[in-house]
């Protein structure tokens, strides 16, 4: 029997030693089917946060198993050592580990981290460094695995681009094979990692940044970026899948021993969504909008619930109101699982008479709480946004919310958005205060079960790249609290106060935030900086130390200003800009010009905004509109 | 049909809290498709008690779950459809049914369960500190004091009681302690407790550290809990009546 690779003294003294033995249901263990004779590629796929969270994550666990269905393929999960475990394995010298073979990440071939949020920047360095690898990809030679990046941020992956040897740039679902098929060859031929990496960035969607140079003007704008060689091509597009129904899915997803975030079956609807908010990277990096079919769907829900016996059924989308078959498809599914005794968990469903009533059919009203995402105050600021949502949208639903008994109920707003008012700021209070106002309208003195309870909390708002907002200019980290303050403080004046909670984000995570969305290859050294002094799990508030990240800052002589209060022009060339997500530059341009001017922009199923995304073409562009 | 099974918990697995192995159960039972009975209410949930949470790091081969079926089945079919469903490091032993009577709760798994058997070995390398002691020797004359005196530490209070009366058995055989000790909801005598008596009664050196408690009990022993006893010393496997 394989022995763990941490003792069991560690084991014993650490906090959920599960996190690190693997041997979960499902998780692929190709010693146990005597199969390792015919491994030629060792893959570890790493999630740079703590295994409850990783193993949350359904990007990973579509390429754990996909990966896994090639027998010369060994594909292994790998997450984060949490705080409690790093500082015993830097002092007994435990390298970093993947968790199926507890074998060192050091002997596999591919060390993937997915990149989803730029605050676990500093966590990819730990887990390069607990695994000694070498953290500069320059220093790195044959013997080192490939450390390549995929995931939302790697659509800038420009702060990141000195510790990665390549980078996937789109859904992983397409390239992947070609790209091990390429290190194969190349290994079999005798060629290096040099030679690999050249041939590597001829494969679509792959991303080798040695082999481009960035030149910076003296005021540290980017003014050129261009390859080494003319072999290597200029533009990178991303991939992907045309065809969600034919796309691999996991149908026997890992069942993990103790309680993760996601702890249920996660079942992907589409990807992509119709939307068009202009704040929202997600809505433009993953266009056009391409569904799963409702067969399909019926089909892999009953796969999964009885490859995992989970309890707990989620749909996952960027918008599921917006699938063409949701409500037949929720009919179904609640016909299936309530035989079963598996409950169903509707994230991200509008709130209509229809979500309303299937909400009351799977949860418990009288705890369950309705959530809106109205994301600005006032009308004038979801349209500059294009939030195609209005006040009586959320009104009628709230209504309609209270008399089916619900008095609990969620808003999310942003703070910080561009060409924002007080009025816009008042306008966060003003609305919730309405929203009670609704409850107590709606709902007779004699019928009302408990009273309302309405939480407002605000994130500051982000300009992330790829968005019709790249250009917008940040605030300073007092000028975020000041906005919060006066929220705050307008809460405090309605008349209501008492049934309503407003809470706000950190500002200071914002400024990182902002400064590493938009960052370019002069970050590399900042970030290693932060790490070696102390910087990990920035993400997790009890853990994340701005003074820290300040000292790295001054130390390589960076001026985060740069990146977020200075004003961008239409054409400053972008770190990013190398990259092709198929929406061109133009819609973006023109998208902040009519933000500007408060103008809607109508989604993808009214009509065809003309966004670039039709040259894929797939999904809704190839669809008849209604 | 109300059944009680009869698992051990091996390997890895050791690492998995009490909590996990019963979502662990949970989950095996839907994926077998056993048909098991769920509570009533909002929430319904299987109806799945066990005797005894087993500790962190301690392996078992005497666990105890009982959980009821909506449809007749044969004990192996049982059996069979769980282990192909559970992780290697858990397996399903045996299995006997219980009355069906309604009225008599107080006859599950955790309310009959009122002894434990163990098998206790020292690891290395503090075994050594032991080596050239007859041990089999040493338990009988520790059994043969008049009373063993410990301080019983709870939240609330501290308590004095005499151990000897909470132990039924102890001997050493083939490099191992094999003891019999009181457990249950009343007094639960823990195997690491008994061995560090046994250790301060025999007089040997070198065990500072574990007095002291800087050595946790999971790094100098190995303690596997080997079967489950009623407070009449029958074996929770022989419980109920056979289900073949």
């Amino acid at each position: 029997m394989r022995k763990p690779a941490l003792p069991d003294e560690i084991l014993l003294k650490i906090d959920k030693p599960a996190r690190y033995i693997g041997r979960e249901i499902n998780s692929i263990d190709k010693t146990k089917e005597q199969k390792n004779g015919m491994i030629d590629v060792r893959f570890a796929m790493c999630f740079p946060d703590v295994y409850e969270i990783g193993m949350s994550h359904l990007g990973i666990q579509i390429l754990y198993h996909m990966l896994n269905t090639r027998e010369d393929i060994w594909c292994e999960r790998v997450y984060s050592p949490w705080m409690d475990l790093d500082p015993l394995m830097r002092e007994k010298k435990i390298p970093l580990f993947a968790l199926e073979s507890q074998d060192p990440v050091k002997d596999f071939d591919f060390l993937g981290i997915t990149i989803q949020y730029e605050m676990c920047y500093t966590n990819i360095l730990q887990v390069l460094d607990l695994s000694g690898i070498p953290l500069r990809a320059a220093d790195r030679c044959d013997g080192d695995p490939l450390v390549i990046g995929g995931g939302p941020c790697t659509y800038n992956p420009e702060p990141l681009a000195d510790f990665f040897d390549l980078f996937y740039i789109g859904e992983g679902e397409t390239q992947m094979f070609p790209l091990v098929d390429a290190y194969k060859e190349n290994k079999k031929a005798g060629g290096s990692r040099t030679d690999f990496l050249r041939k590597a960035a001829k494969i679509p969607g792959i991303y080798v940044p040695s082999l481009y140079k960035p030149e910076y003007a003296p005021d540290g704008r980017l003014v050129s970026f261009e390859p080494l060689y003319p072999d290597v091509p200029r533009k990178i597009r991303k991939e992907i899948v045309k065809d969600m129904d034919a796309a691999y899915y996991p149908e026997e997803p890992i069942v993990p021993y103790i309680r993760v975030t996601q702890d249920r079956v996660v079942m992907e609807i589409q990807r992509g969504c119709i939307r068009g908010c202009r704040f929202c990277q997600a809505g433009m990096i993953y266009r056009p909008v391409r569904e799963r079919s409702r067969d399909r769907l019926t089909a892999l829900a009953e796969k999964m619930l009885a490859a995992t016996g989970q309890d707990e059924l989620s749909l996952s989308s960027l918008s599921s109101s917006d699938h063409s078959q949701i409500q037949p498809l929720i009919e179904s599914l609640i016909d299936s699982c309530s035989e079963k005794h598996v409950n169903i968990s509707l994230p991200s469903l509008r709130i209509d008479s229809f979500s309303l009533d299937v909400m009351s059919r799977v949860q418990d009203v009288r705890k369950s709480s309705i959530t809106f995402a109205p994301e600005a105050g006032t009308q004038r600021m979801r349209n500059v946004i294009n939030k195609g949502l209005t006040e009586e949208d959320i009104l009628t639903g709230a209504a309609e919310a209270f008399k089916g008994g619900w008095t609990k109920v969620k808003l999310y707003f942003m703070l910080g958005l561009p060409s924002e008012t007080e009025e816009d700021m008042k306008g966060i209070a003003e609305l919730s205060e309405r929203i009670c106002e609704c409850f107590f309208d709606t709902v007779p003195k004699e019928k009302r079960k408990g009273k309302i309870q309405l939480t407002a909390s605000s994130s500051f708002f982000v300009p992330k790249p790829f968005t019709p907002f790249q250009w917008a200019v940040m605030e300073e980290k007092d000028e975020y609290l000041r906005r919060a303050h006066l929220v705050k403080d307008t809460f405090r004046q309605q008349l209501n106060n008492r049934s309503m909670h407003y809470e706000y984000h950190e500002a200071d995570v914002t400024v990182l935030e902002g400064v590493l969305a938009r960052g370019d290859r002069k970050l590399s050294d900042v970030i290693e900086a932060a790490y070696r002094k102390g910087c990990i799990y920035d993400a997790w508030g009890d853990f994340f130390d701005f003074e820290k990240w300040l000292a790295a800052f001054r130390e390589c002589g960076i001026d985060p200003d740069f990146y977020t209060v200075r004003k961008r022009h239409e054409d400053e060339l972008f770190p990013w800009d190398f990259i092709d997500i198929g929406v061109t530059k133009a819609f973006l341009l023109r998208e902040w010009k009519r933000a500007q001017a408060g103008e809607l922009t109508p989604n993808c199923r009214e009509s065809c905004s003309g966004c670039g995304a039709a040259s894929f073409g797939c999904g809704i562009c190839v669809k008849e509109r209604k | 049909m109300k059944i009680r099974i009869r698992f051990s918990k091996t390997g890895f697995l050791r690492f998995i809290g009490h909590l996990d192995l019963m979502r662990t159960f949970q989950k095996a039972a839907a994926r077998a498709e056993l048909p098991v009975r769920f509570s009533e209410g909002f929430h319904p949930h299987p109806m799945m008690s066990f005797a005894s949470p087993l500790s962190v790091g301690e392996t078992s081969c005497g666990e105890y779950m009982d959980t009821e079926l909506t449809e007749s089945m044969t004990g192996a079919e049982i059996l069979d459809r769980l282990n192909a469903a559970l992780p290697d490091e858990i397996r399903c032993l045996s299995i006997r049914q219980l009355p069906d009577d309604e009225k008599k709760k107080n006859n599950n798994a955790m309310a009959i369960f009122g002894r434990a058997d163990y098998t206790v070995s020292i690891r290395p390398p503090f075994d050594s500190r032991l080596a050239g002691s007859d041990l089999s020797s040493l338990t009988s004359s520790y059994l043969s004091q008049p009373a063993r005196n410990i301080t019983k530490k709870t939240k609330r209070s501290e308590t004095n009681v005499d151990i000897l009366l909470y132990i039924y058995h102890l001997s050493f055989s083939d490099g191992a302690f094999q003891m019999r000790l009181n457990a249950g909801s009343k007094v639960n005598l823990k195997p690491e407790v008994v061995m560090e008596d046994l250790l301060a009664f025999s007089g040997t050196g070198g065990f500072e550290e574990i007095f002291s408690g800087k050595v946790p009990r999971d790094i100098w022993l190995d303690i596997v809990r080997t079967d489950m006893l009623t407070d009449d010393g029958v074996s929770l496997s022989q419980t109920g009546v056979p289900l073949p």
